[in-house]
């Protein structure tokens, strides 16, 4: 095992761990777990008290902060890591960033910060520069060295999502940047201040970049008060428990869970190649763009292959992913890990023992020059790079629901979206300039049906297993908003004998702001492409999109005495604009910065999970409470579910017709036998119009992105479509 | 025993499976008295429990209760008869009136309603979370047009037309109440006061018998969702609940008792049965042990206390700090968040009941999340439940007694539990049963350590500051393990644990809190004639509280002048979220320097609760929100200072010996009997101190004595 001998630098100690690992394959050459198995007890009792030191600190940043984001939604995390920088234990709260904090404390120490920067008691780091290490640029994390007399023992870390950090298209993730500068403000892992106090120098800096500086500034002095109170337990915890156990026990505690995660992996899933495919898009061709390369239109594959072997290592394989490009959509290594940690979280390690460890039996292949790992990062915007991110691990969730049901575990099948719908900036209603991210419903996405029931309805997002958007009233406080409208959308579920849950549908109209323009938010939803795939016969959800309708007469409407009736209805029977007059605009690509004014209604259509198995093995009573509550309809219900319904007007009831359901059920089985066509002449019609070419310009350039950037996905595309050893695009 | 017949106090702690009685005496003696809750009518178990306490007086009052009840000054009740109200559904028929275009915001609900509650692992784990069962059906949920703003200023008019028309539509589905929740109405309640107009002119004219319940008036604070949670559970529960308190007062008045009964609130304070907020009586049970120490801390002259109640489930942590406890506004109770002013008690789940296991992937040994409950109970109540618990560890390890365990009432098979102990866990382990058992204890004793240390870190405090008390019947067993290595003051229990609840719920003040959201911003370095006149905004709004309470307590029938005003405001700085509550150094805003005092309060506390760096002055300051508290005195229990006796405990104090596993080793242990020590007593090294309701444990190398106070203090 790999221990500090003074006066080893903390390089060499990085290294050292690292060669260790490679030798050994235990993490820092750990073979025995000795503290674990002389006193088992003792153990769990040190970690224990690791935990509660991280949970008491989330709070007191709950508690400072500025931000809506940390006091209503908690997206904060904070975390204990050993001197070179690798996971202990982390709080409740985001757990993306288990790998990725660790990843900036490692660049650090081998940017010769040791040296170079000095690393003294009571410095505190602060960075948000992703092409370091981190997830989008809004993530700002805090920095904290812990010494134990002259000796840095560990590192505790805060993360904590900024609305506004600068960005020229605000608020944080705004789709139309097109090259790094747009991105906002960038702290590169930088000293910002010592002995225990943030520098005036660097607060000046803030106040002067950032239009919402205060809520910036209170969030980074909410970090370090809880930098501080962590730093000063694990100073109690050494004390009681000696150092030595403390440097045995930390290591240890990374090696266990390395073990324990290679038995769950053994465990719950099918050893076997797992495979999956999806593309992220975004179009900008025929949009003003500050950097002209960027003005074109994009689709890039992006196939998830997950191997997991019989010894439990588990891999993520992106080869065949497409290039780069001068997007926000680019991503990093650093952030796919991310990506990773959430989702191995969410569905394997929530006992309270995720760190390091979970991750090292996982294995990522992601290609360089992809759009999921660009060689050219320093140049590139990634402010979107949650929307490539998340759309890569919600297809990967699948395949460990694939997983986890062959081996029986059905109950933990599972799986998130995430879909955002405008992001504004302007002035605020108390004439302040500033970024505003009007996130009404983002916390209230259906997931993905379960293995054994329904989808959780309206409260699932893939970036936390806490999602939340708290109360509408604390936000107008914050944004130059109304809300006017937040509903069940029945058309936004995915079906299937258990269904996904509902997603929420928003409307917001600006308010009391002097100018106000609205943007993209991650994609907004607006794709063209299939963005979901489903277990086992059941649907994809419908898509998400935005809206808006402008120069409207609700006012002239209330105040004639009318009700505001602004049901949205199907996405392609919309309800409202029966009832409201105005110029309607459907953004199936983006919205580029758009001005909008008091009385324009912006409306965002969101996206669910997906469901699981044959709609038509659903159990007609569930229906039922889904009719009352307004989950589905009656058209679905007959359409979809092939279930024939009556509404009884005295008794107020839905009832089911089981002899028409029965009848209506066979009869669409036969259609579907009507309609399927053999396999070999399926795919010798598709082979005919690949040979052809007749393809969408954009998905040929699609496909040839991919063939450019993997040999293998070349040979295996030709060898399936049995083309010509010389075929392109 | 004549004393029974001056009975000054009785009161009770009603909870979901006992009613726990208290009765005082003039003299201060206490009487414990317990039975099953009977939820279909809770005067039946009251009653009950009332007439147990008197039989440890040789009591019969079936007989005697015109002549005891008459003479008695005060009868309390705290219970959770609104929370059960809730979770068995057995509430009214509400109809809801709401904001156009959320009328589905009882399905949606607040996300996090979906894991709410939920332990640390379950929360994690995505696959788990679920919403809770709307209170009110949606076609019972109607959206009305109409608009204020964050300033309070009307952007869309109320629809009127749609008004009558829901509430006519509700009327017809038969609903029996109407609860009216329109966001901003804190700010500016016309809408929500048209509503209501509208509502009782129809309800009046169509003669039904049907309350509105208006949000502004019953939680007039910020976040829409948990003021129309709190409107709902008003609408919903508080008339059952009240049927069932009239007939308890009624049980009483009929054997004699001539005042009425009162309420303890979930702040603290005080009413009678008849209160309009009597949602706010929702959550009073389990502050009973908060409020007493609240009573004992001026007798006892320590200010500063941890108050810590262990059970089967959780571990419940309360501060009382310069004798002042602290205040939430918004809590979670049955997974929905509320606005009720709520005396803040933060729970863990770490109780005697809780399951003990070892993953097997991991070879971790693992408290809870799961309990086993009073029924089926821990492995030795032989049951049912095969799993190991933590109170079947502290059984095997000798602590508890399997013969005297609830008086004997219990027989607890130890065998079993050890069987369970070794197959289960131990084995698998590779490790000694007993040293299991042992461990498991230290680890949860840890559990609440940390979770004490982090309730006082929090707030900027330190135990050096602070003495513990722990009580609860399963608290003494495990005070000198949670409580070890905490500098505390000093770490004290009393004997009658089991029941402290009760006895604090006879030891409060008529209190009544009122709040009014304000917007008060006050720039960094602003000049007194702005200070000036944000001071007459402040004055302005608790002026309007006033009011109310004098109001309320006229009302009541109580003396307002002799009341005490208590003015708060609460403090953030300039675009934080969360706030402090800051009691006024000032009665009303008189000069620019009242509000300078004000300030330096708010930074000091700010400073100590959250570490100087986060000072920021420079944002300036916002109060959103101001308070006003009054205070009536009350009749309360005395504590009796007896003489002390010799340090040597009587010989009838001595019960025996019996091996108890601690350290690592086999100790013999002296066994006393609680009833028998007397004040002065003191027990050096291991011992087993055991009452009906509860075990009092000391460990190796620790030491108790009782005070004149009768409390037992561990050193």
């Amino acid at each position: 095992m790999v221990l500090r001998k003074s006066p080893q630098t903390l390089k060499e100690m990085v290294d050292a761990s690292q060669r260790a690992y490679d030798e050994t394959g235990c993490y820092a050459g750990i073979m025995d777990l000795e503290a674990k198995e002389s006193d088992p007890l003792k153990y769990e009792l040190f970690h224990s008290r690791i935990l509660s030191s991280l949970i008491s600190g989330r709070e007191t940043t709950r508690m400072i902060s500025a931000s809506p984001f940390v006091r209503e939604v908690a997206e904060l995390c904070i975390g204990i890591y050993t001197p070179e920088g690798d996971n202990i234990a982390q709080s409740t709260g985001i757990q993306v960033h288990i790998a990725t904090m660790g990843e900036v404390i490692k660049w650090m120490i081998n940017n010769e910060y040791e040296t170079k920067v000095g690393i003294a008691d009571g410095d505190l780091f602060c960075s948000n520069d992703n092409s370091i290490a981190g997830l989008h640029p809004a993530d700002v994390y805090d920095i904290l060295p812990i010494f134990w007399k002259d000796e840095l023992v560990a590192w505790v870390c805060t993360v904590i999502m900024e609305i506004d950090i600068g960005s020229v298209n605000p608020p944080c993730m705004a789709v139309p940047n097109v090259e790094r500068a747009t991105d906002g403000i960038r702290i590169c892992a930088e000293k910002i201040g010592s002995r225990d106090e943030i520098r005036r120098d660097f607060e000046i800096r803030i106040e002067r970049t950032i239009g919402m500086y205060q809520t910036f500034l209170l969030d980074r002095k909410g970090a370090v008060a809880a930098n501080i109170r962590v730093r000063e337990e694990t100073k109690n915890l050494i004390g009681e428990f000696g150092l030595d156990y403390f440097r045995q026990t930390t290591r240890e505690l990374i090696e266990d869970e390395r073990r324990t995660q290679l038995a769950r992996i053994k465990q719950r899933m099918v050893p076997g190649r797992y495979r999956n495919v999806t593309a992220v898009e975004l179009y900008l061709k025929d949009q003003p763009v500050s950097w002209l390369p960027g003005k074109v239109d994009t689709v890039r594959l992006m196939p998830v292959e997950m191997t997991v072997e019989p010894s439990g290592t588990l891999s993520i394989d992106f080869d065949g992913t497409g290039e780069w490009g001068w997007h926000s959509m680019n991503a990093t290594e650093s952030g796919v890990r991310g990506g990773l940690s959430i989702g191995l979280v969410q569905s394997m390690c929530y006992d309270g023992r995720a760190n390091l460890g979970s991750l090292l039996p996982c294995q990522l292949n992601v290609p360089i020059d992809t759009v999921l790992n660009p060689s050219r990062v320093l140049e590139l915007p990634t402010a979107n790079i949650w929307t490539s991110t998340i759309q890569v691990f919600n297809h990967w969730l699948t395949l460990i629901g694939s997983a986890f049901y062959l081996r029986g575990y059905r109950e933990e099948v599972f799986g998130f979206r995430t879909s955002f719908g405008f992001q504004a900036s302007g002035y605020n209603q108390h004439g302040m300039k500033g970024a505003f991210l009007p996130v009404a419903i983002a916390g209230y996405i259906g997931g993905c049906a379960r293995g054994v029931a329904d989808g959780v309805d309206m409260g699932a997002a893939y970036y936390t297993p806490e999602p939340d958007i708290g109360n509408f009233e604390v936000w107008e406080m914050f944004f130059p908003n109304l809300d006017l409208y937040r509903r069940i959308d029945p058309f936004s579920v995915g079906h299937g004998r258990f269904r996904s849950g509902a997603s929420m549908n928003g409307i917001w109209t600006p308010h009391l702001s002097q100018f106000l323009m609205v943007s993209s938010a991650m994609g907004g939803g607006a794709v063209r492409l299939l963005d979901n795939t489903a277990l086992f016969g059941g649907y994809p959800s419908g898509r998400g999109c935005t809206m808006s309708l402008s120069q409207t007469n609700i006012k002239e409407t209330v105040e004639a005495g009318n009700p505001l009736v602004l049901d949205i209805g199907h996405p392609a029977h919309l309800e409202f604009p029966k009832h409201v007059e105005g110029q309607l605009t459907v953004h199936d690509k983006i919205v580029i910065p758009a001005e909008v004014h008091e009385g324009d209604l912006l409306i965002t259509i969101t996206p669910s999970g997906s469901g699981l198995g044959d709609p038509l093995d659903r159990r007609p009573e569930s229906v039922l409470p889904d009719l009352e509550n307004g989950f589905t309809t009656e058209e679905i219900t007959r359409s979809i579910y092939g279930i024939e319904v009556e509404f009884n007007e005295p008794t107020e009831k839905w009832e089911i017709d089981e002899m028409t359901t029965t009848i209506n059920r066979e009869d669409k089985r036969k259609q579907r036998l009507a309609r399927g066509v053999p396999m070999r002449q399926w795919w010798g019609n598709a082979r005919q119009r690949i040979m052809e070419k007749e393809i969408d310009p954009l998905l040929k350039d699609m496909y040839q992105s991919s063939m450019k950037m993997s040999a293998n996905y070349t040979q295996e595309y030709r060898d399936f479509w049995a083309l010509p050893d010389e075929f392109v695009f | 025993m004549d004393n029974g017949k001056e009975t000054e106090i009785i009161a009770c702690d009603a909870g979901g499976t006992m009613i726990d009685m208290v009765i005082v005496d003039k003299e201060g003696n206490f009487s414990i008295g317990k039975s099953a809750t009977t939820p279909l009518d809770q005067s039946v178990g009251y009653w009950s429990s009332l007439c147990d306490a008197y039989e440890y007086w040789k009591i019969d009052l079936e007989r005697e209760s015109k002549d005891i009840l008459p003479l008695v000054e005060s009868a309390v009740y705290a219970g959770t008869g609104m929370l059960n109200v809730l979770l068995t559904g057995t509430g009214q028929k509400v109809g809801v009136i709401t904001q156009a275009g959320d009328e589905d915001v009882l399905l949606h609900e607040r996300a996090r309603q979906s894991y709410a509650g939920y332990s640390y692992q379950d929360v994690l784990h995505h696959v788990t979370h679920r919403h809770t069962d709307p209170i009110v059906p949606r076609k019972m949920v109607k959206g009305v047009t109409g608009r204020i703003d964050m300033f309070g200023m009307e952007v869309f008019p109320l629809n009127e037309a749609e008004v009558k028309d829901a509430v006519e539509d509700l009327l017809d589905q038969g609903v029996e109440a109407i609860a009216v929740c329109l966001w901003y109405c804190f700010l500016n309640p016309s809408h929500e006061l048209s509503v209501g107009e509208i509502a009782k002119a129809i309800i009046a004219e169509r003669r039904m018998a049907v309350r509105v319940h208006l949000s502004h008036q019953l939680a007039p604070i910020i976040r829409e969702q948990a003021r129309l949670n709190t409107t709902i559970l008003n609408a919903y529960a508080a008339e059952p609940a009240r049927e069932q308190l009239v007939k308890i007062e009624q049980r009483l008045h009929d054997n004699g008792y001539q005042r009425p009964l009162q309420i303890i609130l979930s702040h603290g304070g005080l009413s009678n049965v008849q209160y309009p907020r009597l949602h706010e009586a929702t959550f009073s049970g389990p502050l009973g042990g908060l409020l007493g120490a609240l009573h004992l801390a001026p007798q006892l002259g320590i200010n500063n206390w941890v108050c810590s109640d262990m059970g089967g489930t959780s571990f419940d942590v309360g501060l009382i700090t310069a004798g002042e406890p602290y205040m939430l506004r918004e809590v979670v109770f049955a997974r929905r968040f509320f606005n009720i002013p709520t005396l803040s008690m933060d729970s863990i789940g770490a109780g005697m009941g809780q399951f003990v296991t070892v993953d097997p992937l991991s070879k971790r040994p693992l408290i809870g999340p799961g309990s086993a409950g009073a029924e089926p109970g821990p492995v030795s109540y032989n049951a049912g439940n095969e799993i190991p618990t933590v109170m079947d560890c502290a059984l095997i390890m000798g602590i508890l007694n399997p013969d005297n365990y609830l008086g004997g009432k219990v027989k607890l098979d130890k065998p079993k539990a050890f069987s369970a102990i070794k197959e289960q866990c131990a084995d698998p382990l590779g490790v000694d049963p007993y040293y299991f058992a042992e461990g498991i204890t230290q680890l949860i004793n840890n559990t609440m350590r940390e979770h004490i240390r982090s309730v006082l870190l929090a707030r900027g405090f330190s135990p050096a500051d602070y003495c513990l008390i722990g009580y609860g019947g399963a608290g003494p067993v495990h005070l000198a393990g949670y409580s070890d290595g905490l500098p505390f003051k000093g770490v004290a229990t009393v004997p009658w644990a089991a029941g402290f609840s009760a006895f604090g719920c006879a030891a409060v003040d008529i209190t009544h809190r009122y709040q009014k959201s304000a917007t008060v911003v006050i720039p960094y370095g602003v000049d007194d004639d702005f200070k000036m006149f944000m001071g007459g905004m402040m004055n302005a709004a608790w002026d309007e509280l006033e009011q109310q309470a004098m109001g309320d307590l006229k009302a009541e029938g109580l003396p307002w002048e002799k009341a005490q005003i208590k003015p708060i405001a609460y403090v953030r700085y300039g675009g934080q979220m969360e706030d402090l509550e800051v009691l006024s150094p000032v009665n009303r805003i008189r000069t620019p320097q009242d509000i300078d005092k004000l300030l330096a309060d708010f930074d000091d506390l700010y400073s100590k609760v959250h570490a100087g760096v986060a000072q920021y002055r420079e944002a300036g300051y916002h109060i959103f929100e101001v308070g006003l508290m009054t205070v009536l005195p009350k009749i309360k229990p005395k504590l009796i200072k007896r003489s002390l006796e010799d340090k040597q405990p009587r010989k009838d104090a001595v019960k025996g010996e019996r091996d108890v596993f601690a350290n690592g080793q086999w100790h013999t242990a002296a066994i006393y009997d609680m009833d028998q020590l007397r004040p002065g007593n003191a027990i050096d090294d291991i011992a087993v101190i055991e009452a009906p309701a509860t075990t009092l444990f000391i460990p190796p190398g620790k030491h108790v004595h009782m005070d004149e106070w009768s409390l037992l203090w561990i050193t």
